[in-house]
């Protein structure tokens, strides 16, 4: 008998009994749409944890220098003098700490980073009006600041922003631009803060030297050259005194995070591909029943002429195109359970066309594995008994 | 074209063994037209069984056209059944979730023919037996002789050289019963080899042999 029409003939079979099929397919259902949403769930969460992370910069370095003292610093020629080293795209040194912003009545208290020119390509700032810090800025002490959005939209109402003047702990500077909103991150918010030029911030926050900075390498292959080059400076610069700083290497970040995450993923889908397996049983037992109910048909195929082969494949099919038509809803009940919790829950969801690939695979295996006892066991039939089964 | 040499059939259930055939010894030519007789139990379906390939003896040869089956493995009984023998049923054995058209073809769907020699076969059957426009109905929207008649057309879409009736007109009343035993009277003026079993003098009549049996052995063989 050919393929089509082995199928075919399942289908009617499937068709012919509407509930039981049903039934026996929502394990199916169920299965494959929870290892799908689970899945997508953990992947959604995966790839919006790296858009932040990488939001911060891509292939970044941040060096922390530790300790007090007068030698725990570094200067700022000195820092401008890494850009030269192999591997490393740019240097941005950072001199932070807090202060109060006040414009008119309005007062928030805010981050203080004092940063120049490079800052903006390091850690991938986008300024949404106005202009960045430029080199004259930091040599001539500018008192000059840009906003985050957070703070733009805590002190200002509706005016622009631009040219007016704030108070930064009492002193005024003016507004030369407006940072783009990037959200937060492990590191705080990255929007209620503002950023004045470094030499500046220096004089401000009372600070000698760098005690921070960030340093982007050339390319993502490059990281742990340009790692290796920063480690070898820091040590040489510290006397070997590997406590004096700390370098946290974002890539590393990114990919514990990606191997957390994926732990998670395979552990959820895992959880969900159990209730496949019980789906499966439950295809099991059906097929079962059904064997047993149809002992006389069997009977008869096999009188006039079916061999063990044909009958085995006929229930095998039948139990893979239940399997089949439940994995497909699955799909689809996932999908539209992905669109779902994204509209309604705000989950962000993120399904890629191998995981489905691999949960309907999965169910049509669950469905041909569950499906062999009981084709096996009608293949097996004597004809003359079954023809006697009533 | 059948040859059966003390062919036993024994019946384990537990401990307790069933003798069904004790030695039957029986030739059936080409073109025949026999009759087995005899009353329930007397072994006759056990008979059938043997002869429709559906079961082998428990000793004894059993020839189907010169070659001894008994020794075949489940496989080749299906292609012997399958090509060579049509099977009438008392019960009709028909699918009931497939039409008239779906049933006379199944047989040939075994055998692997491709569509146009099994759709011109599937016509030819049904026109001899008067059911082509009836090609779409179910069993269930069949009267009796209707689905008997459908189940003798699969047996003959096959193309068999023997075709075996078990009690073919024990579902039916007599006015069917004749038709359908007319048929199988054509049938075997056409030159089909044709086995009969019944409990029915008056059926076994239309055959040219009959052969009685009784607790599993021959008592009587007399031809019309």
């Amino acid at each position: 008998m050919s393929f089509a029409k082995a199928v075919k003939m399942a289908y009617k079979e499937i068709v012919g009994n509407k509930m039981r099929t049903f039934l026996t397919m929502l394990g199916i259902i169920i299965g494959v749409s929870a290892v799908i949403i689970m899945v997508s769930i953990v992947q959604g969460t995966t790839s919006r944890i790296t858009e932040r992370l990488e939001s911060m910069g891509t292939n970044l370095l941040s060096v922390r220098i530790m300790g007090r003292g007068a030698d725990s610093f570094l200067e700022y020629d000195e820092v401008l003098s890494l850009s030269d080293k192999y591997g490393i795209l740019g240097v941005a040194p950072v001199a932070s700490g807090n202060a109060t912003v006040k414009y008119g009545t309005n007062t928030m208290d805010i981050t203080v980073e004092g940063v120049d020119e490079n800052y903006q390509s390091v850690r991938n700032h986008t300024v949404q009006s106005g202009r960045f810090i430029a080199p004259l800025d930091v040599k001539y002490r500018h008192k000059v600041i840009l906003l985050g959005s957070e703070v733009v939209k805590e002190l200002f109402t509706i005016q622009n922003p631009i040219g007016e003047t704030v108070k930064l702990n009492g002193s005024n500077y003016t507004v030369i631009g407006v940072l783009e909103e990037k959200g937060s991150s492990i590191g705080g918010s990255n929007d209620e803060k503002v950023l004045i030029p470094i030499s500046t911030a220096q004089r401000f926050l009372k600070t000698e030297g760098i005690r921070s900075l960030f340093i982007q390498a050339e390319s993502a292959e490059m990281v742990d050259v340009a790692y290796a080059e920063l480690e070898k400076f820091l040590l040489n610069r510290f006397k070997n005194d590997e406590d004096a700083f700390r370098i946290f290497n974002q890539s590393e970040m990114l990919s514990t995070v990606n191997e957390v995450t994926n732990n998670m993923a395979l552990m959820l889908g895992g959880i969900a591909a159990i209730s496949l397996i019980v789906g499966g049983i439950g295809i099991m037992n059906i097929m079962l029943v059904s064997v047993t109910e149809r002992t006389r048909e069997i009977g008869i195929r096999k009188a006039i002429g079916a061999k063990r082969k044909d009958i085995l494949i006929q229930f095998l099919i039948e139990s893979a195109t239940i399997s089949g038509f439940g994995g497909i809803i699955g799909v689809i009940i996932g999908l539209a359970g992905n669109k779902m919790l994204n509209m309604f829950a705000g989950i962000n969801t993120k399904s890629t066309v191998s995981v489905l690939v691999i949960a309907f695979s999965f169910s049509l295996i669950v469905g041909v594995f569950f499906g062999i006892y009981p084709a096996n066991k009608a293949s097996k039939l004597k004809p003359v008994d079954a023809l006697r089964f009533e | 074209m059948l040859e059966l040499k003390y062919v036993t059939k024994v019946y384990n259930s537990g401990s307790i063994q069933f003798k069904a055939l004790k030695g039957i010894s029986l030739k059936v030519d080409r073109g025949e037209f026999v009759a087995v007789m005899g009353p329930s139990g007397s072994g006759k379906s056990t008979l059938m069984n043997i002869l429709g390939c559906l079961d082998v003896p428990t000793s004894g040869e059993y020839f189907f056209e010169g070659i001894e089956v008994s020794n075949f493995t489940d496989n080749q009984l299906a292609e012997i059944r399958n090509k060579k023998i049509g099977f009438i049923f008392q019960k009709f054995n028909l699918l009931p979730q497939m039409n008239t058209y779906e049933n006379v073809e199944l047989p040939l769907l075994y055998r692997r023919m491709d569509t146009a020699e099994r759709n011109q076969r599937v016509r030819k059957a049904l026109e001899q037996v008067g059911l082509i426009d009836w090609k779409e109905h179910k069993p269930t929207e069949l009267s009796g002789g209707q689905q008997q008649r459908v189940a003798i057309a699969r047996a003959l879409a096959g193309d068999p050289h023997l075709i075996l009736a078990d009690e073919p007109t024990g579902n039916l009343d007599s006015k069917t019963g004749t038709e359908v035993l007319k048929i199988m009277k054509d049938l075997n003026k056409n030159g089909r080899t044709i086995v009969l079993i019944t409990h029915d003098l008056n059926v076994a009549k239309s055959a040219k042999r009959i052969i009685s049996i009784k607790d599993g052995l021959i008592v009587e063989e007399r031809r019309n």
